[in-house]
């Protein structure tokens, strides 16, 4: 199937989005909530496009993460009404995070220097575009939701402060594209959505590993004992360069 | 079939060229700056005496650990050289293969947040063609 995006006409396949059909083929579109390794979400709007169906159909404007391909499909990624679209997106975003670099950043390429809205009292760098919410389910913890709505929109635990099903495995906090999950390691304690966790100490060298909880939930998904993943990757290669040994004989 | 990198620890001399090759092979960018062997994707163990030592390098296991517990599919075997490679972009850094691998052949680079693992060179393992004893070998 053939999908025109800015006069070009592109090959495309049906499992494809036209945001991945524009990237594949150079087209920069900007994005916040989208995450190649999790499904497309649509929550941060950045993305949209002007699509029309056929020669005469009405125009729409969609988020292209989520629009499949079609045979015909006109797409215009960059008109002065998308153009526009973004611009008042990252106005908002820039009073709700005006420290995210990736807003600011952002916004300076679409000609916002500072918000128009009024700004957040007490700003953090969290642009709600889910990922780390998103990246919770997938590791299997489902510790994070969302609540609050609008302005007040927030990244939250259920019932605000019931972090019981976080394992402390950090993918949320690493994989924040503005840094604003906050997790610090001191010694073998991990503190992040206000628990302290314990590192388990590499039964080798004592070095911290992983939390308790996180081997726990390893161990569950994979059905291996907790064991197997409390040792530090530097002591286990140690620890196969011996089985290695005693196969071929000292 | 790709050609697969082969390990016989017992002609291995333990002189760890291996690891300096690793290293100059995948430098690291600014700011943290070039080769860092402490983050080298293989390592030979000295075992003396006599002096020689054991390679340990990710096997690209037929079933891979780290390939099961991936939550996102971020760690896919190339078909080509047969090398389990990180697709970065995909990567939610939960580090679940750094944990579950057997053999410790997945490390975790803290200060550019990102999992790294042997990649085979791209079918031309560098610890392979500068190994003086042929101890580790791209063999058909």
């Amino acid at each position: 199937m053939i999908v025109n995006i800015n006069g070009r006409d592109l090959l495309a396949s049906p499992e494809e989005t036209l945001l991945q059909v524009a990237r594949r083929n150079g087209i920069a579109i900007p994005t916040l909530c989208e995450h190649a390794g999790l499904e497309p979400w649509g929550g941060c709007r950045l993305c949209v496009v002007e699509m029309t169906r056929g020669t005469a159909g009405p125009t729409r404007i969609v988020p292209s993460c989520l629009q499949p391909a079609e045979d015909g499909l006109r797409v215009e990624t960059h008109t002065a009404r998308i153009l526009r679209i973004r611009a008042v997106l990252l106005d908002l975003l820039l009073a709700r995070a005006p420290e995210a670099r990736r807003i600011q950043e952002l916004a300076l390429a679409h000609g916002v220097k500072s918000t128009s809205f009024v700004p957040r009292v007490d700003p953090d760098k969290c642009i709600l575009c889910n990922i780390c919410v998103r990246a919770c389910a997938a590791v299997g913890a489902d510790a994070l939701g969302t609540a609050g709505r609008g302005a007040a929109g927030r990244i939250a635990l259920p019932f605000g402060d019931d972090a019981s099903a976080c394992v402390g495995c950090g993918a949320c906090a690493l994989s924040c594209p503005t840094g604003a999950i906050e997790m610090t390691d001191r010694g073998s304690e991990r503190r992040i959505w206000g628990r302290t966790f314990q590192r388990l100490p590499c039964p080798a060298c004592g070095a911290p590993t992983l939390t308790r909880e996180h081997a726990a939930h390893l161990a569950g998904r994979s059905g291996l004992p907790s064991e197997s993943f409390g040792m530090c990757e530097r002591c286990r290669r140690e620890q196969a360069s011996r089985q290695f040994l005693d196969l071929v004989g000292k | 079939m790709a050609k697969r990198l082969t390990v016989t620890p017992s002609r291995c001399i333990g002189c760890r060229t291996c690891e300096i090759a690793c290293a100059f092979s995948h430098p690291v960018e600014a700011p943290v700056g070039p080769p860092r062997p402490g983050l080298t994707r293989i390592r030979a163990f000295p075992v003396r005496p006599p002096e020689r030592g054991i390679p340990v390098v990710c096997l690209q296991c037929d079933q891979a650990a780290c390939v099961k517990v991936c939550p996102t599919q971020a760690l896919q075997r190339d078909d080509s050289t047969g090398a389990i490679l990180v697709h970065e972009e995909r990567c939610l850094r939960c580090r679940a293969c750094v944990w579950a691998c057997p053999w410790g052949n997945v490390g975790f680079d803290g200060d550019r947040t990102r999992v790294y693992k042997c990649d085979l060179c791209g079918g031309d393992p560098q610890c392979a063609r500068y190994c003086p004893s042929r101890a580790l070998e791209q063999l058909d």
